[in-house]
């Protein structure tokens, strides 16, 4: 497998696509992973760009972030690319669905069945889920968690933290409201890493009332009181994807999901929004991250993934609110990286606004597919 | 960067590049000059691009001024003479646009990034007047709940000083009360020191009177056998004037000694009673300690109440062990059992057609001694028994009982230095067990 990443900082979309483009044409990729930042990202003059540059056709799937990831870092601005070129080993498609935002559940459906089509009866060794943030990611998590045993990663597209807007990328189309499904059928060397440990603190509680992606009530208190309560602090608009809730599963403790809250505070609103519904009944915890904590995560799982052989291409799909949190520090995320599998290591991503990916379970196979907030999904391929 | 200059010409002029066909990479992909054929070409093959395109285009002429086709692309003519220079002329003019895109793109994410920073900052504005405003909110709840706890604290003050007046009024209540109740005390105990006394007395009085009544028979039967004597003496006084036969002499010999053996034998009898009457009068009055022998006492005691007993259905039956002698105070003994007696006789057998007193005296292990009274009577009710020796404690409260009879035996029996057991049944009778030293305490 070769593998090529490029950044570019330039503020023309156009521009920045053939940046990128003319300098992953160098092993003529047959996948190529685009992120950018939401300027770059409206514009179709960036994939018109990126194909102009790479001077032939490539199967190219990625979508809008918080800024993106490269070698270098992360940046709030710019767009980052990564090629793979498997010399045939591996056979990329793209299937897409549009309307997830009113219909989480069919459109995930649809692009799942799409893309049995598009495999013919084979089956895919890995698939990538990029989708919309407008949708409830929880819907989409029971369909990739309950239909298909092919291990999932992805996450949800972001803006510059603004929930105003993003867009998915297919192809050549740039799109909003969709599903875009990457499948890859073949001999794809691939490992995929979950970083979603922060620790949990005071009492779980028990959702009574919640609808979509707002939580009403937990324990017979305002979703918000809750929260207050558990962390002794005031919930405040700077706390959204910050302060999380796990929610635990007595059947499956190895288990692990988090959800992200979105402060509400506007009209008498009095629940609390989530970045992916929670159902009721299902018992939670508050979590507070720690940065070194999760920088320490990154480094365990790049120390665990280097001792198996150095990996040449990374996408890192790591939460919003993990960015926040770690402000400047968040570079290493990337480098923490590089560090272990060294310089030639091939790395793309994007900061998300929720996370898709299997747990890793003690027994070393993977664990159904999920969605997370607050996690960083790191799939290394090799 | 590299320059890139292109130009529709067959025969480029020196610096440029031929492009046959100009692509959209060509046009959009930075800074470019192009050189065209004719001017005709330019909104032919440009006009899609011209809002993007940052460049020159050149196109033969000899008119001075550019012209602005978009936000960065001039229009501008070259004199076909000069073509060869137009590179030199038109190279730094492209890395001027080159450099101007930079500072272009530079100023965008320097937007992007205040613009974000504006919008944290907003967030952080809004997060601070949130907080601001709760801490207000607390505040202002800290300064009502001082205000009201300062309140509180007056009219706690006032309720101190309140309680205070009322506690020291109440304590000169509670001190003149209590030298009332101290003065009662004194008289009460000074009464019932007379009570006691005057009980002792009354007891005494009864003994007085069953020995008088005692005496009475003895003394009746001498005074009979005296006056008997008398009149026989007073007969043979007539008969010695007549002449006295033999026989009759004898008869009045015979007359004489049986009476002086009656009047003998009566005022021994009197003076028996006398004796044991003084002996329990003194000591129980006196209270002296001596030597004495047990059964003795409880003899003498059974003699002075006897005739008591005598006018009622009850029999006393006395079992004591002969030999007992005591170092201690004979007085409190007999009354102590004479208290046991009558209380019997008043209590045990209330409203009954008999009954039996049991009196027995017995050496017990220790150089101690048990002396029982026991009846077969009523018995004393459970809820009672830990009260009988209480002073004034009684059930025939106003029909003649004092309450004080058991609490005299009581301290009787506590200057033996002993005890008393009780243990009663109801309808089984009552048993007194005083045990007590052979030598009392000092």
């Amino acid at each position: 497998m070769r593998a090529v990443s490029v950044h570019t900082l330039a503020t023309d979309p156009y521009r920045a696509g053939v940046e990128l483009g003319e300098r992953l044409s160098s092993i003529s990729p047959e996948v190529v992973f685009l992120f950018a930042s939401i300027h770059l990202s409206t514009s179709q003059d960036l994939l018109l760009g990126l194909y102009d540059g790479l001077g032939k056709d490539a199967v190219v799937v990625g979508n809008s972030g918080d800024g993106v990831f490269s070698v270098e870092g992360v940046h709030e601005f710019g767009a980052s690319a990564l090629g793979l070129n498997s010399e045939g080993k591996v056979r990329w498609s793209i299937a897409r669905a549009v309307g997830v935002g009113q219909d989480p559940v069919g459109t995930t459906r649809k692009v799942l069945a799409n893309a049995e089509a598009i495999l013919g009866g084979k089956k895919a060794a890995l698939m990538m889920l990029l989708s919309d943030f407008s949708a409830d990611a929880s819907d989409i998590e029971k369909v990739i968690e309950q239909e298909t045993d092919i291990p999932v990663v992805g996450g949800l597209a972001a803006d510059d933290n603004q929930m105003g807007d993003c867009t998915v990328f297919a192809n050549r189309e740039i799109l909003r409201d969709a599903v875009v499904l990457l499948i890859a059928e073949g001999e794809l060397d691939f490992s995929i890493h979950i970083g979603n440990s922060i620790m949990p603190l005071g009492q779980p509680g028990t959702i009574e009332a919640a609808q979509g992606r707002t939580v009403e009530r937990i324990d017979g208190l305002q979703a918000q009181r809750f929260i207050e309560l558990q962390t002794g602090k005031q919930v405040l608009q700077s706390d959204r994807g910050m302060t999380t809730l796990t929610i635990i599963d007595p059947d499956q403790p190895a288990v692990k999901r988090l959800r992200s809250i979105v402060p509400m505070f506007a009209g008498q609103a009095t629940g609390l929004g989530l970045y992916g519904g929670i159902e009721v009944g299902k018992r939670v915890q508050v979590c507070l991250a720690q940065p070194e904590a999760l920088l320490q995560e990154v480094r365990e799982i790049a120390e665990e993934s280097a001792e198996q052989g150095p990996a040449v291409a990374a996408i890192v799909i790591s939460c919003t609110g993990r960015k926040q949190m770690l402000d400047e520090e968040v570079r290493q995320e990337a480098s923490i990286l590089t560090e272990a599998h060294g310089p030639g290591l091939a790395l793309t991503g994007f900061p998300s606004f929720g996370e898709i990916g299997p747990l890793r379970l003690p027994d070393g196979r993977y664990s159904r597919n999920l969605f997370h907030n607050m996690t960083y999904v790191l799939t290394l391929i090799r | 960067m590299t320059p890139r200059l292109f130009c529709t010409w067959d025969h480029p002029p020196a610096g440029f590049v031929q492009r046959k066909a100009i692509t959209r990479k060509d046009v959009l992909n930075g800074p470019v000059a192009f050189l065209l054929m004719e001017e005709d070409d330019l909104d032919r093959i440009f006009s899609p691009y011209m809002a993007q395109m940052t460049g020159i285009i050149l196109v033969p002429g000899l008119r001075c001024e550019p012209l602005q086709r978009g936000p960065r692309l001039w229009q501008m003519f070259c004199n076909p003479a000069d073509v060869n220079q137009l590179a030199c002329f038109v190279t730094p003019m492209l890395v001027m646009l080159s450099e101007l895109l930079d500072n272009h793109d530079q100023h965008i994410r320097l937007m992007s990034a205040k613009g974000r920073v504006q919008r944290e900052l907003e967030i952080t504005l809004q997060d601070y007047r949130r907080v601001t405003a709760d801490m207000r909110h607390q505040l202002n709840e800290l300064m009502a709940a001082k205000e009201r706890v300062l309140v509180s604290e007056a009219a706690l003050r006032q309720l101190n000083q309140d309680l205070e007046a009322r506690v020291h009024l109440r304590t000169k209540e509670l001190s003149t009360a209590n030298e009332e109740l101290h003065d009662t005390l004194i008289s009460l105990r000074a009464m019932q020191d007379q009570l006691v006394q005057a009980e002792k007395l009354a007891a005494l009085g009864s003994l007085v009177a069953g020995v008088a009544h005692e005496i009475n028979t003895p003394v009746g039967n001498s005074m009979l056998a005296a006056s008997t004597l008398s009149r026989r003496l007073l007969e043979l006084q007539e008969t010695l004037s007549k002449g006295l036969s033999r026989s009759s002499l004898e008869n009045f010999l015979e007359d004489a000694v049986g009476a002086t053996d009656l009047i003998q034998r009566n005022l021994n009898r009197a003076a028996e009673l006398v004796e044991s009457f003084k002996h329990v009068a003194v000591d129980q009055h006196g209270g002296r300690r001596r030597e004495f022998d047990l059964a003795r006492t409880v003899h003498e005691v059974v003699i002075m109440i006897q005739p008591t007993i005598n006018n009622t259905p009850f029999t006393l039956h006395v079992d004591v062990a002969e030999g007992i002698v005591l170092d201690s105070y004979p007085g409190a003994l007999s009354q102590a059992l004479t208290n046991l007696i009558n209380n019997a006789i008043v209590h045990a057998f209330a409203d009954r057609p008999g009954g039996n007193i049991f009196i027995t005296g017995r050496e017990q292990p220790g150089d101690s001694v048990a002396l029982t009274v026991r009846d077969d009577g009523h018995g004393i009710p459970q809820s009672s028994l830990k009260r009988i020796f209480e002073p004034f404690y009684t059930t025939r409260l106003g029909q003649g009982s004092s309450g004080l009879g058991l609490h005299i035996t009581y301290n009787a029996v506590c200057r033996l230095g002993g005890r008393i057991d009780v243990q009663s049944s109801p309808d089984q009778g009552t048993e007194f067990m005083l045990i007590f030293p052979r030598s009392a305490p000092t």
